[in-house]
């Protein structure tokens, strides 16, 4: 977006600042503040708040958010939408649902993964043959994705209810399964955006894709593999929510597409691309967790929720887009 | 994207010289094809199709997508996204419904179309001063929005039966009022694009803002204009939806932001901005509302209604490219 003026403005106004300063506009240093301040007000209200039990319990509640976020991220650092990610959830419960029920919960697993790979694919080859932009590309997708799931269910719930009841249990009886699930992608990706070559062409490609082209990588194969990566981590999300639930409806995975976005830009996973890391995802993602559950905690109308997550998104973009110089 | 097409016109713009053949070859022109295909398609299937009577029915079902369109285009043209549109949207009906019943019709559409403005100038004011993708500020501020529709009507639908319902009615009995009101609004804001300093300006602040900036214009300022100017249309379109249905509730308004999103880019409204018409985005929506009507008449499963607006995005952009590519 042509926003030169404002970034002069921004520019100017950074030159004066200390290094001092500028380590409160990092956005995983403010998110830390968010989360300790919210959580010393809380657990002041209610001093359960501060027990191991709560704290699983938010990360519970994150986990599949927080497994689908993580998908997105591979898409925003290449420097692309992906619009599909809840309607993909969607399809993929109903399939799951329908696949562990009419066979089993295993070929249910094996097959849900294989049409989030064929999926990821199929957005990935229309966003890169395509010339427009992936907003628009993904948001016809979306359509076509949340209709199959439709067509499949005839609109109808399927339900699984013990079936496969794995991300209901708890591991010791303390640490749940699906927050597993959430902690293992999270290490795997924090690797893979770190140490493996792919991980740094994504940001390469992200950061200044002419670049990338430029410097001989294949741009669009890679910017395939990460809507493909993506898509099966948003299958994996779909399973264990149909697991946790016990049902799948056509719609049980729309809403996590805006929640995936506002985690993944509140945590630093810029749109545009070639920005944010895996700590800052985590912490994006608990912030939300940590409001939900404080708003529990402390008795606050439910109806209030909309309006605090809002107010914490802007906060953490404001904060964001007022320290970093944006290209 | 294509990257190296990209690159090729970079270095050689050459390459990328109109013809005058491709002239006619445009996304307009690629819609009136689809349009007349399906037509034909259908007309062989149901006789029905082809009568005025018909034409009328679809222009009607689309009045109200075709209104919060030209709103979200406004604002797409700038530059910019409105994410904030069902939410106002569905505030601004609650309004409407709330109002009209006790106060009379014309202070509900007061009510209706003072909230869209103070809405608007809010999202404009935030998304020019946080140095964010608009995407994500006004995705924040909808659920803000939301957040205050709930706490204001404490999730309870408001019902204005038998007040106020001219849009169910019809002209001698024939066109009916909210096609009128659609066909007002698009020659308005053909008038405002073309004959006027403010419509001039937005076309210019998508395209180049700081070249808007140095030659004068004020970014800021307009910017907020669109905004409000976008949640007077947002207000509107309610007013018509509400008088048609009589009944208004939260969320009501959640499916004409992607609705209105896709309808623009359709009708060549580019993101990003600088780009679009009035007669695009009319032929946008009306492709739409074109393939719903078809698909009624066929008595095609509605599930399969989402596939095929979404096959139908992709068919238009793809041809689109590919005759951009070829001249």
């Amino acid at each position: 977006m042509n926003n030169n003026i404002q970034n002069n403005i921004a520019a100017d106004a950074g030159t004066g600042t200390s290094r001092a300063a500028d380590i409160f506009k990092k956005q995983e240093v403010f998110l830390a503040i968010v989360i300790v301040v919210l959580g010393v007000i809380v657990s002041i209200v209610n001093p359960l708040f501060l027990s191991l039990q709560n704290f699983f319990n938010i990360v519970l509640a994150v986990s599949i958010t927080g497994v689908a976020t993580i998908g997105l991220s591979l898409v925003f650092i290449s420097g692309e939408f992906d619009l599909t990610l809840g309607a993909m959830m969607s399809l993929q419960c109903i399939l799951f649902a329908t696949f562990a029920t009419k066979i089993n919960p295993a070929v249910g697993i094996i097959l849900t993964l294989l049409f989030g790979l064929v999926f990821g694919a199929v957005n990935g080859f229309f966003v890169t043959r395509i010339r427009a932009h992936s907003f628009i590309i993904t948001l016809a997708l979306l359509s076509v994705y949340s209709g199959l799931a439709l067509v499949i269910s005839k609109g109808n719930w399927v339900s699984m209810v013990g079936t496969f009841m794995v991300f209901k249990n708890k591991i010791f009886n303390i640490i749940p399964n699906p927050a597993i699930v959430f902690v293992i992608a999270l290490i795997i990706f924090a690797v893979v955006y770190r140490y493996t070559n792919f991980g740094r062409i994504l940001y390469a490609i992200g950061g200044n894709p002419q670049a990338a082209y430029l410097s001989g990588l294949k741009v669009k194969n890679y910017k395939i593999l990460a809507f493909t990566i993506a898509a099966v981590l948003y299958s994996v999300a779909s399973i264990v929510l149909v697991s946790m639930l016990g049902t799948a409806q056509p719609t049980s995975g729309d809403v996590y597409m805006l929640e995936a976005f506002a985690a993944a830009v509140v945590g630093g996973i810029m749109m545009g691309g070639g920005k944010g890391n895996m700590l800052g995802l985590f912490l994006g993602v608990i912030v939300f967790g940590l409001i939900n559950n404080a708003l529990i905690i402390m008795n606050v109308d439910p109806f209030w929720r909309d309006v605090v997550v809002g107010a914490i998104i802007l906060a953490a973009v404001g904060v964001s887009g007022f320290g970093a110089s944006r290209k | 994207m294509s990257d190296k097409e990209q690159y090729a016109s970079a270095v050689n713009p050459n390459l990328t010289r109109a013809s005058k053949m491709s002239r006619f070859l445009n996304q307009k022109t690629v819609l009136i094809f689809i349009m007349i295909v399906i037509s034909i398609a259908v007309t062989v299937t149901n006789q029905n199709f082809i009568s005025l009577k018909n034409l009328f029915n679809i222009l009607s079902a689309v009045s109200v997508v075709g209104i919060t369109t030209v709103g979200a285009s406004m604002v797409l043209i700038t530059g910019e996204f409105d994410m904030t549109l069902g939410p106002v949207f569905s505030v601004t009906a609650w309004l409407m419904a709330l109002f009209t019943p006790t106060y009379g019709a014309a202070l509900g559409i007061t009510a209706a179309i003072a909230a869209g403005i103070i809405f608007g100038i809010i999202t404009g004011l935030v998304v020019v001063n946080v140095k964010a993708n608009s995407f994500i500020v006004t995705l924040a501020l909808g659920s803000v929005y939301t957040g205050v529709g709930l706490l204001l009507n404490r999730g309870a639908y408001s019902s204005m039966s038998g007040f106020f319902t001219i849009f169910k009615e019809k002209i001698f009995g024939v066109i009916p009022y909210s096609i009128i009101a659609l066909l007002l609004v698009l020659l308005i804001a053909a008038l405002l694009f073309k004959f006027t300093k403010f419509g001039r300006s937005i076309f210019l602040l998508g395209s180049n803002q700081h070249a808007a900036y140095l030659s004068g214009i004020k970014v800021k300022f307009n910017k907020v204009m669109v905004f409000a100017v976008a949640g007077i249309l947002y207000g509107i379109a309610s007013i018509v939806l509400v008088s048609q249905i009589s009944v208004a509730m939260n969320y009501i308004g959640v499916p004409y932001t992607l609705a209105s999103l896709a309808a623009a880019v359709l009708g060549g409204v580019v993101l990003g901005g600088g780009k679009g018409d009035v007669l695009g985005i009319f032929l946008g929506v009306l492709l739409f509302g074109l393939v719903t009507n078809a698909m009624i008449l066929m008595q095609i499963d509605p599930y399969w209604r989402e596939i095929v607006n979404g096959a139908i995005i992709l068919i238009a952009l793809s041809v689109t490219g590919y005759l951009e590519s070829k001249e």
